[in-house]
């Protein structure tokens, strides 16, 4: 047999996504009117995102390299074409052509990845120029703004994770990533803890030690003092001028315990599904949490909840495992194929996997806020399930042309 | 094509690779160390949650905004009321029948209302609203054989004088399932209760408050075990506070004076301001009817009643003005000087030979008439001529500007706008085709014209305060629960009538003749002087209806009124309106009745 298929990767992925029907029919088959047949659409969503799936792993390198820079406009051009309909008729991540709707959103995740492991390729590219680091921010920035907008705050920072994971793989060393990303890390300091000066003053003081040890040009320590600066004087007044809501929504994101009628009923609901599974579960159809809909989304961003309940620390622990074997895969593809491309790809594609994985989980065990990030595979949902089987399909192509590059 | 620098022999990806997966294995570490935390060493504490306990988000009902009376007297309040309600998912069908039989409904309607797909299953469904003590008892009693049964204390809406306002309070219920539609956005949920009609409608967003949320423990069988310790409740927020313009003691006394057994409206406002003082319709119903759930029979009873109750024919009711048409028709003659104040028209001989057809006047003959003579003494045979001289374009012209044909305006709303017939109406109409004949029935309020008495009332108001049309309104200010203002209602002027100081005088003198000397001598009243109009409109299906207009004092008006009887004697409205009237203005009323703009003027 050809070695190109990494089969590992491959089976994962389909028993994960049939993990999620199973799962998603078991959370909504009792429930009246709407929705009783989610696990069929979700069926249909898998059978034809395993047939792009196999697509994408056959795909020339070089037609990935040529669809890259039309496939990133067309996506900017439907971010804006959503925004635009939302206008008229509210807020809406969705774009419909005929019966088939899709989020641009989620096709922005890929087209990002591609773009990014485009721009950053060539060796020639110092990843520490200010240019380099600025023209990839701007390449995120871009559909992350038009996201912001709909608004998903969610989707929006997968694209961070993208962002940081690439940089990463591209050179960056992890000290430099801290640095980069300082000033986003000093705002969520600096809004959670209610505009503190000594919390925000003892951030400052490690900044500097961690620039003291690794040292880095004077350009760049002159250029992130002069933004923290920036930040520290203006976050305050900015956050006064947001509208109540605004700010309502930023809050209820990174503190969703005192969401008592939203996201912190979920949360409590949660853990008690998921910690009344015990060991072994309640079996499938069994679990009282999901069978009485105590939890709301439960088939869509807490279907890791329905995992817990019904099939126990066992079946909880089995999905981690699968994901984590998913997710090493990804990271040894990045390391061994030959081509800087399809090894950025791979980072980019392994910084989703982890990214929602670890997001979600941590969020439905309550380690985590409530950022409306679904579950791999597992969640209910279209958009996602397909993209998730397309980056899935990246991984395998990158496996596919590791001796080409 | 492939280039020999994008190889990918970064020494330094080995490295971070391991680097990665290090961190990645340490996250789930950490993920499956929660997991065994929460699923083995305490998973017997959840188990324990979830198979005994459940938790149940209840709704606490906010009370709703009171609304009140330009004096502060209460006139829709809030009382506590007993809601037996079921939880969809929780009650079973044998416990439906069960219900059904301890508060005597009919279990098939019963189970058909809960078993709606389209509920919120989880939220408790109000079934049977303002539960007897009866009921409540005997369903409290055997509660622990109802599992999914709760009962609930909730405010209920109580009108304090029953049927006294029943149109201009309006009434809630139930949101319905059409309305929920657009409303879920704006938070309302099946069995909430929204305002239908009138103020409560015009001023839901006022009135309604924010309901609360508690979190409570629910056992298996569906008792409650208190609030869930660790989760806050939010507190309800009750509705602002509407104050009306209304004046309790002028609706009470108007209600009461149109008799019970006949249908009409009575339409009493401030001339200076388009303050509306009283807004009757009869017949009257209960609105306390309507928040609990009205009892089929009941409601059948009204639906079915001859005189349709539920119509609100202050604003709805189209009627013929009739004679009190004849302000206007001599405001347009005097104005387009078709006739001089003092002229004399053809000597009435009790009817007007117009071509081949003769119309009556309603005496037998009034002779030779001027102007005030003619309004004094309601003639028609005056002012058939007076309407041909105007034909129907100058004459429709006017009636336009006295604010008919069109609606007023009112901050309630729901109101008709009448009609004021022209030539492309009659054009339209091939089997009522235009003759000069239908000019003199317009001419003196009847054939095709048709008013509402709020629309009259307006009109009197401006004869009355020299000629400013106000947009009526009713709501005087918002208050907070606190009793801050939020919101102030006011006066807003629609238009200006078109005539000159000269007629708006003539017409005041002659609307006092009517009074003094003429078909209005009844509304007369020793301490001021009042000015009015009577008229009674031809009905070819029965009765003729009678209209009265009216202000007091002549001069510095204070209320002005427009009430109409139907099926009723010639007549019959006007000492209607003088009680009215002098509920008002009495000098014997304590408190006396104060003007609601000095109060604001005096306040700081």
């Amino acid at each position: 047999m050809n070695d190109t298929l990494d089969r590992p990767l491959f089976f994962i992925t389909v028993f994960l996504a049939m993990t999620g029907v199973v799962m998603i029919y078991s959370a909504t088959h009792n429930a009246s009117g709407i929705g009783t047949s989610q696990y069929m659409m979700q069926s249909i969503w898998f059978g034809t995102g395993l047939i792009v799936m196999y697509l994408t792993y056959l795909l020339p390198l070089r037609f990935l390299q040529a669809v890259t820079v039309p496939l990133f406009i067309l996506v900017i051009i439907l971010l804006i074409a959503v925004l635009a309909a939302g206008t008229i008729k509210g807020s809406s991540r969705w774009i419909r052509f005929g019966a088939i709707g899709i989020q641009p959103s989620e096709l922005a995740k890929i087209a990002v990845i591609l773009i990014l492991a485009q721009y950053l390729e060539p060796p020639r590219r110092n990843i520490r120029r200010p240019l380099v680091l600025f023209t990839a921010c701007i390449l995120v920035g871009l559909p992350v703004a038009l996201i912001l907008k709909q608004p998903d705050l969610g989707t929006s920072l997968v694209f961070g994770a993208i962002l940081c994971g690439m940089l990463l793989w591209a050179g960056l060393s992890i000290f430099e990533l801290v640095l980069f990303i300082s000033p986003v890390i000093g705002i969520l300091i600096a809004v959670i803890s209610g505009f503190n000066w000594i919390v925000w003053a003892i951030f400052m003081l490690t900044l500097f030690g961690i620039m003291y040890i690794k040292r880095p040009p004077i350009s760049l320590i002159v250029a992130l003092i002069v933004i923290q600066i920036g930040v520290g004087l203006t976050a305050e007044p900015l956050w006064d001028s947001l509208h109540d809501y605004q700010r309502q929504r930023v809050e209820t994101f990174l503190k969703p315990q005192e969401d008592a009628l939203g996201a912190g009923y979920q949360i409590i609901q949660s853990q008690i599904a998921i910690g009344s599974g015990g060991m072994f579960g309640r079996g499938l159809l069994q679990g009282s949490q999901t069978q009485l809909a105590f939890l709301p989304e439960q088939q869509t961003d807490f279907i890791f909840s329905v995992v817990g309940e019904e099939l126990g620390f066992v079946g909880s622990v089995s999905v981690l495992i699968l994901f984590y074997v998913l997710i090493i895969r990804g990271i040894k593809i990045a390391v061994n194929v030959k081509g800087s491309f399809q090894s950025l790809i791979a980072a980019g594609c392994v910084s989703v996997f982890s990214f929602h994985v670890i997001m979600n989980v941590g969020m439905t065990i309550g380690l985590l806020p409530v950022a409306g990030v679904p579950l791999p595979f597992l969640s209910y949902g279209g958009s996602f399930l397909m993209t998730s089987m397309i980056l899935s399909g990246l991984l395998l192509n990158a496996w596919r042309h590791r001796y080409e590059y | 094509m492939p280039s020999a620098y994008s190889r990918n022999e970064n020494p330094s990806h080995r490295v971070q690779g391991y680097i990665l997966a290090g961190l990645v294995t340490a996250i789930f570490l950490i993920l499956i160390g929660r997991l065994y935390y929460f699923q083995v060493i305490s998973g017997e504490i959840y188990q324990a949650h979830s198979e005994r306990n459940s938790i149940r988000p209840v709704t606490v009902e906010a009370p709703r905004g009171l609304i009140l009376d330009r004096h502060g007297i209460v006139l829709a309040d809030n009382r506590a009321s007993y809601t037996i309600a079921a939880i969809p998912i929780e009650i079973s069908d044998s416990t439906i029948y069960y219900l059904a039989e301890l508060t005597g409904r009919d279990a098939r309607v019963l189970r058909k209302k809960i078993r709606d797909r389209s509920l919120n299953r989880f939220k408790p469904l109000p079934i049977h609203r303002d539960a007897s003590f009866e009921t409540v008892s005997r369903v409290e009693e055997h509660l622990i054989d109802l599992p999914g049964v709760t009962v609930q204390i909730e405010p209920t809406r109580l009108y304090t004088k029953g049927v006294i306002g029943g149109h201009l309070l309006g009434y809630v219920s139930e949101v319905n399932k059409a309305q929920l539609v657009d409303l879920k956005e704006a938070g309302y949920q099946s069995g909430d209760l929204i305002g239908k009609t009138g103020v409560e409608k015009a001023f839901e967003r006022f009135l309604r408050g924010q309901n609360g949320l508690e979190y409570i423990e629910v056992n298996a069988r569906g008792q409650e075990l208190g609030p869930l310790e660790g989760m806050s409740a939010v507190l309800p927020i009750p509705g602002q506070n509407v104050y009306l313009t209304i004046d309790a003691l002028v609706q009470e006394v108007a209600e009461r004076a149109i008799p019970d057994s006949l249908a009409g409206a009575l339409v009493a406002v401030d001339p200076m301001n388009g303050e509306v003082l009283a807004y009757v319709s009869k017949p009257n119903y209960d609105p306390n009817l309507f928040p609990t759930g009205i009892p089929t029979d009941i409601w059948d009873a009204i639906r079915n009643h001859p005189l349709h109750p539920l119509l609100n024919r202050v604003a709805n009711g189209l009627y013929p003005s009739a004679s009190t048409m004849k302000i206007v028709t001599a405001a347009a003659g005097l104005e387009v000087k078709v006739i001089e104040p003092l002229e004399l028209m053809q000597p009435c001989v009790g009817g007007f030979k117009l071509g081949t057809r003769w119309a009556k006047c309603w005496h037998r003959g009034h002779g030779k008439l001027s102007l005030v003579d003619a309004i004094a003494n309601s003639c028609d045979v005056y002012f058939y001529q007076l309407g041909l001289r105007l034909g129907l374009e100058r004459w429709g012209e006017y009636a336009r500007e006295f604010g008919l044909g069109s609606p007023t305006g009112i901050d309630i709303g729901d109101e008709h706008g009448g009609l004021v017939p022209d030539m492309t109406y009659y054009d339209a109409k091939k089997n009522r085709a235009w003759t000069p004949g239908k000019m003199l029935n317009l001419a003196i309020g009847q054939g095709e014209l048709l008013v509402t008495p709020l629309q009259m009332a307006v009109l009197t108001a401006a004869v009355a305060n020299g000629g400013t049309l106000y947009r009526p309104h009713v709501l005087h200010e918002v208050t907070s629960p606190q009793g801050d203002q939020v919101v102030q209602g006011g006066e807003s002027i629609k238009g200006q009538l078109p005539i000159r100081p000269e007629t708006l005088q003539l017409l005041q003198e002659a609307m006092i003749a009517v009074v003094n000397r003429g078909t209005g001598a009844r509304v007369r009243l020793g301490y001021t002087q009042v000015a009015g109009k009577t008229g009674t409109a031809e009905n070819p299906h029965g009765e003729d209806h009678s209209w009265f207009i009216g202000y007091a004092p002549a001069g510095q008006p204070r209320i002005a009124v427009a009430a109409i009887i139907e099926n009723a004697p010639h007549g019959m409205a006007v000492p209607i309106v003088r009680q009215v009237i002098d509920a008002y203005l009495s000098p014997d009323r304590t408190p006396p009745s104060v003007s609601l703009r000095s109060i604001r003027d005096n306040q700081p």
